[in-house]
């Protein structure tokens, strides 16, 4: 098995609002407090800032993430074009289980 | 400065402070977001490895301490063997071949080795689509952990060869490429090699002027 390497999973606590970052980067970058509001909006989720930044550093750490400028102190960051690949695949293996789970639910997917 | 931002450490302060505190003020407190800075200043002091100097100009040694054969690689050229192996999994394939890495190479059009294939005039999108189209049809190895092909041990292997003949101190996209390169067997040797890409001292020569002139395309490896 391949070792190191930019998985969400390995994010442990900080996993799921990574992926909720990255979800809410694909349509382009953000800063901060756009990301809590529009991860509000699509998940009901309501992160803490300290909980983002986080979850920034670390989707930073792995170049999933890259910052860009501040604009009047506040940053925004967007996907790398490896972090567009890792959202893909992440959100093709979430699609997967919850079509199985429906599917033994025998609910129509 | 505000004073609880004197809670992180000093490195943290300087990368994030200005923007978190902003964050804040724009959210304004409560006892939630108290208790969740709380638990994000224990987090800085618990991994101060976790604010880079990702604006630092020099290819960054990957500082990780996991150990091991992969310690030496770059966070890009990981990423791309991560890719990689999501690849190979996606494609239902028992191992990670060379193909799979070349593929995960493509996937990051912001690393060197992709700025090096551009500047060969390949054109990343074409070339996946041709290495797919040859791969085998899917078999029926199931999403799970699956490893290293031997011609893929091989490339890797030579690829530190080559960061190692170049003296470099770091194993990047670049280096991973000239491995492909190197190991010279299957789909993706023969890819590049069709597209003239298949000549490994002429391959270093590009390298080394893309790493030292640089480019539009290139921004320093992460």
């Amino acid at each position: 098995m391949v070792e190191p390497l930019a998985s969400l999973r390995q994010l442990g606590r900080f996993s799921e609002p990574g992926l909720l970052v990255m979800i809410s980067l694909a349509d382009g970058p953000k800063h901060g407090y756009a990301m809590l509001e529009d991860i509000e909006t699509l998940a009901g989720v309501r992160l803490g800032p300290g909980t983002l930044y986080g979850a920034l550093a670390r989707l930073e750490r792995l170049g999933l993430i890259t910052p860009l400028a501040p604009v009047e102190r506040r940053r925004p960051y967007e996907l790398t074009q490896a972090g567009v690949g890792v959202l893909r695949s992440e959100l093709a293996t979430w699609q997967n289980l919850a079509s199985t789970g429906l599917r033994r639910l025998q609910v129509p997917a | 400065m505000t004073w609880w931002l004197r809670l992180y450490p000093r490195r943290w302060r300087g990368r994030y402070g200005e923007e978190f505190a902003t964050l804040i003020q724009d959210r304004g407190w409560s006892l939630a977001t108290g208790y969740d800075v709380l638990r994000s200043v224990l987090d800085a002091w618990l991994h101060p490895d976790l604010v880079d100097a990702s604006n630092a100009l020099q290819p960054a040694v990957a500082p990780r301490a996991r150990g091991g054969r992969f310690d030496k690689f770059t966070q890009r050229s990981r990423t791309a063997l991560d890719l990689a192996h999501r690849e190979a999994i996606r494609l239902r394939s028992a191992q990670i071949g060379p193909e799979h890495l070349l593929l995960g190479l493509l996937e990051d059009g912001d690393s060197v080795a992709a700025h090096v294939l551009l500047q060969h005039g390949i054109e990343l999108a074409e070339l996946r689509a041709a290495l797919l189209g040859r791969l085998q049809p899917p078999g029926e190895t199931a999403a799970r952990a699956i490893g290293l092909s031997e011609l893929a041990k091989r490339a890797i292997e030579l690829s530190v060869a080559e960061a190692n003949r170049l003296k470099h101190h770091y194993v990047g996209t670049e280096h991973l490429l000239l491995g492909l390169v190197a190991q010279g067997e299957g789909i993706a040797a023969d890819e590049l090699r069709r597209r003239e890409c298949g000549n490994l001292s002429a391959l270093r020569r590009e390298i080394l002027q893309v790493l030292t002139q640089g480019g539009p395309h290139l921004r320093p490896p992460v």
